[in-house]
């Protein structure tokens, strides 16, 4: 179309080119996304089992959920969950990203990306024989009573480490953000006399911490709604329903249980908080810079350097 | 030619440096210094211009520790630094794209280096106000970096300069980015900061007419080598070969081969006449005129010379195209190089 006559053809179809465009987009998001949400709205309100048909009770499923000890429960796990790998996945792709900043550091960068694209299933089972009490090599490491996969807390270490080192996605964003810093600004801090160290936490982590937000915000909403394949394989939601996190519980209730109602109503509510959870994470760090921003700018009184 | 005159004690110095920047996938290796000798004198403003290419900027690196040397040394005061860390030098170095820090405001980045060195806070917030005062910045401190003009952003890379107390400044190509409008008064501000510390300024630029307008001392760089150093008269007046004849100054000077060698005549220094009054000089016929304000840039081909001789003169006295004239200038004016190799020599109308 560029190039043709400036008149009224072009204005007429440059008004619909952005739809058009969209459009497959669009109608995938519909049909897979926003349907299905519709689906669920309306499942939740309904006891289904999935093999008679959905028989409509209102907000029972609701009232059920938010008196349901078990859900409590699969909260609390998720929540720990969350606690212990957010920050070491945030910890990690940073390190490396910042280790293997450098040219020439492929092999290294490979080796960090690549448990990111073994298949969840493999990476479980992998973990599986590593974290065995009875013949894994690191339970072997740390010796007899490690409580792998037989006691809570070893095993949400345990499950926590193995979700943590999958930080492929997490350690290109934090290259990709660390080689958005202007080179200039190293020199800068080179010829002033900053150290490394100060450099790193003064110039480079300030610079990078939108990606680090972002990061963060993510992870809490993976962890929380959709990391579920290596649960299974590796705990099965274990031991003591010490990791049966949100996606597990659901799941369980859903098709073990066949409670499709109940499980439809959990997932919305999971949703619901998940996204939360979300959006306080960056809205709690974008306060914080803006409330650092309005103290600095507080007229000359404020001239100090940080 | 010394590369350095009799003992003035000096400020910053590098002898006989040599650096090399080996062969990359998409570039060749580069001799970007070859045997680099230059002292900087106690508050004088030096200016290293070159074009693109000719080492000046690796020369300013190497002088603030921000490049290691192949061979030679670096001196402060007399004492080797070669080997010292940039951040010890105690010298300022101003980048070409000031190197600010985005997420800081104005005092944050002023005071960075003073923080970075270990300051307390209270001190440097104290001289963050000081400098700034001087540097007319008060208003500005809270404000972030991308809420700043370009002219105001010079004077934050200033500030975090000078509240270094440095023994020199090192400045590369600092107005380069700066509209035509800002240039002259951050040219001022610079000049002035130097003058108030009493340190030395040295300069990096590519813009030989800026070198002429502001160098106390002028060195001319070209392909990794020093090719003159002198005061802008020394230089003007007596370029040591074509290259800085044509290089340095307003307009490159004229260059007419004449008995076996080339005659060097600066533009102003050329007299145009009408055909008419013949008295000895040299024909042409006018090619082109451009206007240069008000004066008039004659363009004169000559026979048997491949580019035009350019002639100044004031526009209302200016010839119309394609006339014939006659050029004819003062022996005293006059510079010979050699047809081959370009140097000066001896017998010229000027020494």
């Amino acid at each position: 179309m560029v190039g043709t006559d400036p008149g009224s053809r072009r204005s007429r179809s440059g008004r619909w080119r952005p739809g058009l465009l969209a459009a497959p987009y669009l109608v995938g998001t519909g049909l897979l996304v926003a349907v299905p949400l519709v689906a669920a709205l309306g499942l939740a309100l309904t006891d289904y089992s999935g093999l008679v048909s959905p028989e409509f009770t209102g907000l029972d499923n609701l009232r059920r959920a938010l008196s349901d000890p078990a859900l409590g429960r699969a909260l609390t796990a998720t929540l720990l969950l969350v606690l212990l790998v957010v920050p070491l996945r945030l910890g990690l792709s940073l390190a490396a990203a910042l280790l293997l900043y450098a040219p020439r550091r492929g092999v290294a960068r490979a080796a960090v990306f690549l448990p990111s694209v073994l298949p969840d299933t493999a990476w479980a089972l992998l973990w599986l024989w590593l974290l065995n009490p009875l013949y894994g090599p690191l339970a072997a490491l740390i010796g007899p009573g490690s409580g792998f996969l037989t006691d809570p807390w070893p095993t949400r270490v345990g499950l926590a480490v193995m979700l943590a080192l999958q930080i492929g996605e997490g350690f290109v964003v934090c290259l990709a953000a660390r080689s958005m810093v202007a080179p200039s600004v190293y020199e800068a801090a080179r010829a002033e006399g900053a150290s490394r160290w100060y450099t790193t936490r003064r110039v480079t982590l300030p610079l990078m911490r939108p990606a680090l937000i972002f990061l963060a915000a993510r992870d809490v909403v993976l962890i929380s709604t959709a990391v579920f394949v290596p649960i299974l394989v590796l705990t099965g939601g274990g031991p003591r329903e010490s990791t049966t996190t949100l996606p597990v519980y659901l799941y369980s209730q859903g098709f073990r249980y066949g409670d499709l109602g109940y499980a439809t109503a959990v997932a919305v509510l999971v949703t619901v908080v998940s996204l939360s959870a979300a959006l306080l994470v960056a809205a709690g760090s974008f306060t914080a810079v803006g409330r650092g921003r309005r103290r600095r700018s507080a007229g000359p009184a404020s001239a100090t350097p940080r | 030619m010394p590369p350095h005159g009799p003992v003035a004690s000096h400020v910053l110095e590098v002898r006989e440096a040599a650096r090399r920047f080996p062969a990359r996938r998409r570039s060749r290796e580069v001799q970007a210094l070859d045997g680099v000798s230059l002292g900087v004198r106690p508050g004088e403003v030096l200016v290293i211009v070159g074009p693109s290419g000719s080492g000046k900027t690796t020369l300013l690196r190497v002088l603030a520790g921000l490049e290691s040397l192949d061979s030679g040394r670096v001196l402060i005061d007399d004492v080797d630094v070669t080997d010292t860390p940039a951040g010890q030098r105690n010298l300022a170095f101003v980048f070409a794209d000031l190197g600010l820090l985005p997420h800081l405001d104005v005092a944050g980045n002023i005071g960075f280096g003073e923080r970075a060195r270990g300051s307390s806070r209270a001190e440097v917030s104290a001289r963050v106000i000081d400098v700034a005062d001087a540097l007319g910045l008060t208003q500005s401190l809270g404000r972030r970096i991308d809420t700043l003009s370009g002219g105001e952003r010079q004077k934050v890379a200033l500030a975090r300069a000078v509240i270094r107390r440095p023994k020199a400044f090192l400045l590369d190509e600092p107005l380069a980015h700066l509209d035509p409008v800002l240039r002259s008064s951050a040219r001022r501000d610079l000049l002035e900061v130097g003058r108030i510390a009493a340190a030395p300024l040295v300069y990096v630029t590519h813009d030989a007419h800026e070198a002429l307008g502001i160098g106390d001392r002028i060195a001319v760089m070209r392909a990794g080598r020093l090719v003159q150093v002198g005061t802008p008269d020394e230089v003007y007046a007596a370029p040591v070969d074509t290259f800085v004849a044509t290089f340095l100054g307003p307009l490159p000077m004229n260059l007419v081969a004449r008995d076996g060698g080339l005659l060097g005549i600066r533009p102003e220094h050329v007299t145009i006449t009408a055909r008419a009054d013949v008295d000895g000089g040299v024909a042409g016929t006018v090619d082109h005129v451009t206007h240069a304000g008000a004066d008039a840039l004659v363009g004169v081909a000559v026979p048997g010379t491949a580019q035009p001789v350019v002639v100044r003169v004031p526009w209302a006295q200016r010839p119309e195209v394609r006339t014939a004239v006659n050029l004819t200038w003062d022996a005293a004016h006059t510079h010979h190089f050699d047809a081959v190799t370009g140097r000066r020599q001896a017998n010229d109308g000027r020494h």
